[in-house]
């Protein structure tokens, strides 16, 4: 069997043999046999989870090096298991980084918008200074046009535009909303690749997407009309409507007219709409907890599945909390309050500032719920080679903070896995410079002994492995802080 | 359970990073810290496309404004008779000015909100299809022989409607083409409307308001006045956050005079609608719209889940109360000495809520005020003294006199302070010694000793210390004592409420013996009376950043010639807008 025809078969397959008469569908399949003999595209997908990390059980342990440590230990004190363990069985492609600062100037829990910003967050406003690297690459470089969406974004339990709660945002650190329910955001990857069994329903579809691009040529037309009238000030706001304009024709274009169609690789499930049953509820404090965990899988699904199929391949998926009463995880019923400010750590992970030994228990409850965490990134590792495309991808893995009873927005645990096509040294743990130096442990950003690594330097090597030639990356005073890429990772 | 030390590392934090400007330097690229009432300095951009550049420009820019959520949902309501609520649920929420205005100039259009935009349309027609709403709004003879006749008839009617104006050839011909696009090629009559109507429905003239004028007209010395159908539709969405009725625009040519507007707002405010509105303005001014979204630590405050709704309840029924059976004053909002749970919660909720959070001995329901003279700790006066704002500006593990004492003066008393990022100073949570337990006051007993800090501090804490009465979910605490968990237990020590305001260079420096007596003092304060006048206008005008502040001062100038009565009045400060030039007039110079 040739490689055309197993993408020819595998195609079909996802979009149901019935529809392939149609003349859109029959360009579609040929564009895909097409698209899977050239090489893969980089893809980009940013997972959060709050509350940092238990270090004691996360960090590196003397008996580990950088190419060979142990993901599986028990933390002896807490008897807490190592919460990257179930990462462990693709430990080949991942690259654990721990010594990473966000210097968000601001509250720990606002800080989740310096993550793919680098930017200081001005907590007023709640906005960054500049776009997320995920918005920088797939639209101002251009690397998300040519796919069906340029690039989604996605999160579990909240809605929020908050600082706290949002990880992708437009030029000027313009909060971009967040989709919450996997329905939705199956029906923005895949609403116009899947067609219904039902003839009427799809005759009906294929009816909107000839239409699709006589809509947007009408609403192009008014907010031009509108344009026209406004000073350039004010022009802004409908060339943004525009470029949202010029996502709404891909999304409803045929196939055949969306760019780059897709290119799913064989033994690809059919993308589901999933079953809106399953999410009665979605947001937290309204009744959506305990689909918390139904949420966050559809949507890794998703996104995996989309990459696959090249609908899009910027994507990022904001975790909120895990906590109910009657969890599954057995965890207190309030993760904020009950396990996150009742971390009592040791100086592990916060530089050897002195701050007590800590009490273990606490340690164990913690590093349960980034065991959860880093359950739902191996399911993404594991969805991503299931489909066969982890090499062409980056996972990028952080929290807002570092120690979380402290509120600290250093040492914030950061795993890198997939590969950016061998760009980045995989397989590997490493240890960023202390913050400060022995005889100054409690040094602060701003004072002449520190030396702390702000993630701006990750961003800017990621940005390089997606062929990007910038040196700098986000908004700090000090502009050593955001120049340069992070040594060590290529 | 608890660790001492998390929990003060907490609210430490938490202080640090609201207070702001007590130490570091300035960033050059921004305007006054403010000592005194602000101008329109403080109240920053939006969320979106971020504010501009200081004007003083006595008029506010020509320009468009994208309709809030709830703006839409009351449009596409009144042209179709369908509930949007599922329609519309799924978009990306408003995003909002800086003190949480959902009226913002600066609102985008994402990707998303255009495909949800785009889904919401197709989801309304099929709904205004099914319920015979597009039959009756596009009934057609004979539509096989006068099918393009009907729908012209039917995009003039509709979508004069929609757009809030008559059509031009120019609006008209384009969605005709649309309906042949769907009604032709084996499509019906139907299908044509139908097409049509989705995309009327998001239609860029149709999402945004202008207040552009008539372009055609020769505008004088880089200025436009509005076009009276503009007029007619800001009128309405300030009123009522929906589209002109057919009074208004049946009579629009009536709104280029004062009393025109006058005559047409004043019908408009007693509706439900408007009411509705007015609600949703206050609550934003006063940042109590967020007590959705609050929660506290349940080891701390375990009632807190269950007084939730009736404290979101609570606000809301007191402040419709203040408009419907009350004046709508200054002196009732922060100075009653009632409350009312009318709404959004349960018999039982309401009953739990007297009882247990206002101590006051009688259950049942309320749907009337109650008198809070009788409750535990004596009365609670106003809104600030209510659960809403006490929870709101809390953190999840205790009260938080900083929070607090930003929100009066920011919000409030337009007492401008600058924020940690602007500043550009660090912020370090100090690590308290875990075997002194102190009150929440005394842990920032470091403000009041360090001269840099005290700049902002002297103001901001004494404003916040006054509410220490009450807990962070708002409820009193027992015996005027604070519960502090310390390495050996819980200790009780006493709550000191009495401060002394000063150095903000107003009418509201003083001593205070607690917030009951603050608040007191707010309700009759020329300072308050001349924020809120602000508030309105940066509520209304859809923006009150730097960009505006000279027409937020010409509208200041122009509220001030009004009675003192009438200028503690939001209503009469409402109507004092509608009058203004500043509501009808554009500047469009660069």
């Amino acid at each position: 069997m040739n490689k055309v025809s197993a993408a020819r078969r595998s195609f079909l397959r996802a979009v149901g043999a019935g529809f392939a008469s149609f003349p859109f569908m029959r360009t579609l399949e040929h564009s895909v046999a097409h698209a899977a003999g050239e090489s893969q595209p980089q893809r980009f997908v940013t997972m959060y989870h709050p509350h940092g990390v238990a270090a004691e059980a996360w960090a590196m342990r003397s008996s580990d090096t950088e190419g060979n440590f142990d993901l599986t230990f028990t933390e002896p004190l807490s008897g807490a298991v190592c919460p990257l363990e179930p990462l462990d069985r693709h430990k080949s492609r991942l690259l654990i980084i721990e010594g990473i600062d966000l210097l968000s100037n601001t509250f720990g829990h606002d800080s989740a918008g310096t993550i793919l910003t680098g930017s200081r967050i001005n907590a007023s406003l709640q906005r960054t200074a500049n776009s997320s690297l995920d918005q920088f690459l797939a639209v101002e470089q251009g690397l998300g046009k040519s796919t069906r969406v340029t690039s989604i974004e996605l999160a579990v339990g909240t809605d929020s535009a908050a600082t706290g709660e949002t990880l992708s945002y437009g030029a000027g650190g313009v909060p971009l909303p967040k989709i919450i329910d996997p329905v939705q955001a199956f029906d923005r990857l895949f609403g116009g690749l899947v067609l219904s069994d039902d003839p009427a329903t799809r005759e009906a579809a294929l009816r909107n997407q000839r239409l699709g691009k006589t809509l947007v040529d009408f609403l192009n037309a008014d907010a031009r009309r509108l344009k026209a009238r406004l000073a350039p000030s004010e022009q802004r706001k409908l060339d943004q409507h525009m470029t949202a304009l010029a996502d709404l024709e891909k999304q409803l274009a045929p196939m055949s007219m969306a760019g780059a169609a897709p290119a799913c690789p064989s033994g690809l499930p059919s993308p589901l709409r999933p079953v809106g049953s399953r999410f009665p509820k979605l947001k937290r404090y309204f009744g959506g907890e305990p689909y918390f965990d139904a949420i966050a899988d559809a949507h890794i699904d998703l996104i995996a599945l989309a990459f696959a199929c090249d609908v899009t391949r910027f994507a990022t998926l904001l975790l909120g909390d895990l906590s109910y009463e009657g969890n599954p995880l057995d965890l207190p019923p309030d993760n904020h309050g009950g396990v996150a400010h009742t971390y009592d750590g040791s100086p592990v992970g916060t530089n050897g500032n002195p701050i007590g030994s800590g009490t273990p228990a606490t340690w164990a409850v913690l590093a349960k719920f980034n065991r959860y965490a880093y359950g739902k990134v191996a399911r993404m590792m594991d969805r991503l080679t299931e489909y066969g495309v982890v090499d062409g991808t980056l996972v990028y893995a952080s929290s807002e903070m570092g120690n979380p009873c402290l509120h600290s927005t250093r040492n914030v645990p950061t795993v890198l896995g997939g590969g950016v096509n061998g760009k980045f040294r995989m397989g590997r743990r490493l240890r960023v410079a202390a913050d400060c130096p022995p005889s100054n442990l409690a040094c602060k950003p701003g004072d002449p002994a520190f030396n702390g690594t702000a993630n701006n330097h990750l961003l800017v090597s990621i940005a390089r492995a997606f062929g990007a030639g910038i040196d700098s990356f986000g908004t700090q005073p000090n502009a050593a802080d955001k120049s340069g890429s992070l040594a060590g990772v290529l | 359970m608890f660790s001492p030390r998390s929990r003060i590392a907490l609210a430490l934090t938490i202080a640090s990073v609201a207070l702001g400007g007590c130490v570091g330097r300035r960033s050059s690229s921004t305007s006054g810290t403010g000592r005194g009432p602000a101008g329109a300095d403080g109240a920053g951009g939006g969320a979106g496309t971020g504010g501009g550049v200081a004007s003083d420009n006595p008029l506010l820019p020509a320009r468009v404004r994208r309709l809030s959520n709830a703006e839409y949902a009351a449009s596409v309501f009144a042209l179709l008779g369908v509930n949007p609520e599922a329609a519309v649920a799924g978009f990306p929420r408003d995003a909002t000015q800086r003190l949480g205005f959902s009226v913002n100039d600066a609102q985008i259009v994402s990707s998303v909100l255009a495909g949800q935009l785009d889904s919401a349309a197709q989801a309304l027609v099929a709904a205004a299809r099914q319920s015979g709403q597009l039959d009756f709004l596009a009934a057609c003879g004979d539509p096989s022989s006068e099918g393009k006749a009907c729908a012209r008839t039917f995009i003039q009617s509709f979508g004069a409607r929609a757009y809030r104006r008559p059509l031009s050839a120019e609006d008209v011909d384009p969605l005709l083409a649309l309906y042949d696009a769907a009604a032709g090629e084996g499509g019906s009559y139907d299908d044509g409307i139908d097409f049509v109507t989705r995309a009327i429905l998001q239609a860029p003239g149709v999402i945004y308001l202008t207040e552009l004028g008539d372009s055609t007209a020769s505008s004088l010395a880089g200025k436009t006045t509005l076009t009276p159908y503009e007029i007619a539709s800001l009128l309405s969405y300030l009123a009522t956050a929906g589209p002109p009725d057919r009074a208004l625009l049946e009579n629009v040519d009536a709104l280029v005079t004062a009393d025109g507007r006058e005559q047409q707002l004043r019908r408009l405010l007693p509706t439900l609608e408007a009411r509705t509105r007015l609600v949703r303005l206050v609550r934003e001014w006063l940042g109590i719209d967020g007590i959705a979204e609050i929660d506290k630590d349940s080891n701390v405050y375990p009632s807190f889940a269950a007084h939730h709704d009736a404290i979101s309840a609570e606000s809301v029924s007191f402040i419709d109360e203040v408009f419907s059976n009350g004046a709508g004053t200054l002196q009732e909002l922060l100075g009653a000495e009632w409350t009312i749970v009318s709404s959004g919660a349960s018999d039982e909720q309401v009953s739990a809520y007297y009882t247990d959070y206002y101590g006051l001995g009688v259950g049942g329901t309320a749907t009337a005020r109650t008198v809070l003279t009788g409750a535990r700790g004596g009365a609670r006066v106003g809104i600030l003294n209510q659960g809403a704002f006490l929870s709101r500006f809390a953190t999840a593990t205790g009260s938080n006199p900083i929070q607090r004492g930003v929100a009066v003066m920011r919000r409030v008393a337009c007492l401008e302070l600058a924020d940690p990022a602007e500043l550009d100073i660090n912020v370090i949570p100090p690590v308290p010694d875990p075997n002194t337990p102190k009150t929440t006051r005394a842990l920032y007993a470091a403000h009041a000793a360090d001269p840099l800090c005290r700049t902002c501090h002297q103001s901001i804490d004494n404003f916040g210390f006054a509410f220490e009465q009450y807990d962070g979910m708002g409820g009193l605490r027992a015996s005027r004592q604070e519960a502090v968990k310390t390495a050996a237990g819980i200790v009780l020590l006493p709550v000191d409420t009495a401060t002394t305001v000063a150095g903000t260079g107003t009418d509201l420096d003083g001593h205070y013996a607690d917030s009951n007596a603050l608040a007191r003092v707010l309700s009759t304060s020329a300072t308050v009376r001349a924020c809120m006048a602000r508030q309105m206008f940066r509520a209304s005008a859809g923006r009150g950043d730097a960009s505006v502040r000279g027409a937020e001062a010409h509208f200041l100038t122009e509220w001030q010639q009004l009675p003192a009565d009438q200028q503690s009045n939001l209503i009469e400060t409402l109507v004092a807008f509608v009058r203004s030039d500043v509501f009808v007039e554009r500047s469009t110079g660069p």
